[in-house]
């Protein structure tokens, strides 16, 4: 497996970790009613979607290296 | 005398050397951490009760976002090569050299607390298991940042008398690198947030 491979396999298992941490954080806004879990929440998805976003972008602008 | 395949790939296994070599060892890393991470299981499932909320979740994100982050740069390290950008190359690849320091930054205090409180491996199970497997992951953040000077200095003159091997040796750095941020993946929701 080359560097560019082992990357996007890592960057697409950082999404799944992004999404687990959204569940948590949604998870521990419901037992404590915290903002700032709901906080952590919104920023796990925003960072899970920027973070497929750029997946995309770096297997589209390295096919050929 | 000439060592074959350092730059082509061996037409048998379709590597090259150092590729070969690299995958071998992160395989052995695999059944290291596997065999921690099956003890880990092991503890939590036999114990009676088990701690929650004994780690700072805020300082763990923040290193897994440092993690995240410097496997960006450090792909771009080796991409640079790939497009005879030497200065970027450069750029990137101590660009990874920062992040790997902040995030030892950060354990040493995450580790500094809990010693203060007491809260050594000696203090329960839970501390034990939790600092053999950050302990162990931050030797291999030293190691990686050990090879990461070696390029950055006495080992960049190989760019000039054989840029292809070079480019090879840092996608290897690259492959290792990776491996040291996925067991971090991990690390982080097991023990921080489960």
């Amino acid at each position: 497996m080359s560097l560019r491979a082992f990357h996007l396999l890592f960057i697409a298992l950082s999404i799944v970790l992004a999404a687990f941490f959204a569940a948590w954080a949604v998870g521990q806004y419901r037992a404590e009613h915290d903002i700032s879990y709901g906080v952590a929440a919104i920023a796990g998805l925003v960072g899970g979607a920027g973070l497929a976003a750029y997946g995309a972008a770096f297997q589209r602008k390295t096919k050929n290296l | 005398m000439n060592i074959p395949y350092t730059v082509e790939a061996r037409p048998d296994t379709g590597l090259h050397n150092g590729k070969l070599g690299i995958w071998l060892f992160l395989a052995s890393e695999v059944m290291l951490f596997g065999a921690l991470f099956s003890t880990y299981i092991l503890l939590r499932v036999g114990a009676l009760e088990w701690p929650h909320g004994e780690l700072s979740v805020p300082l763990g994100m923040i290193n897994t976002i440092i993690l995240i982050g410097s496997s960006v740069t450090m792909v771009m390290a080796w991409a640079s090569l790939k497009l005879n950008d030497w200065g970027k190359h450069r750029l990137y690849l101590s660009g990874t050299f920062v992040l790997a320091a902040i995030f030892l930054v950060n354990k040493y205090f995450e580790y500094s607390e809990h010693l203060g409180n007491g809260e050594g491996p000696w203090h329960d199970t839970f501390f034990a298991i939790y600092f053999t497997l950050t302990g162990l992951h931050g030797l291999h953040i030293v190691g990686g940042m050990v090879v990461m000077a070696y390029f950055l200095g006495p080992g960049a003159k190989m760019w000039k008398t054989n840029p292809d091997q070079f480019a090879n040796r840092i996608e290897i750095t690259g492959l290792y690198w990776h491996f040291v941020d996925l067991v971090w993946i991990f690390l982080f929701p097991v023990l921080y947030l489960l």
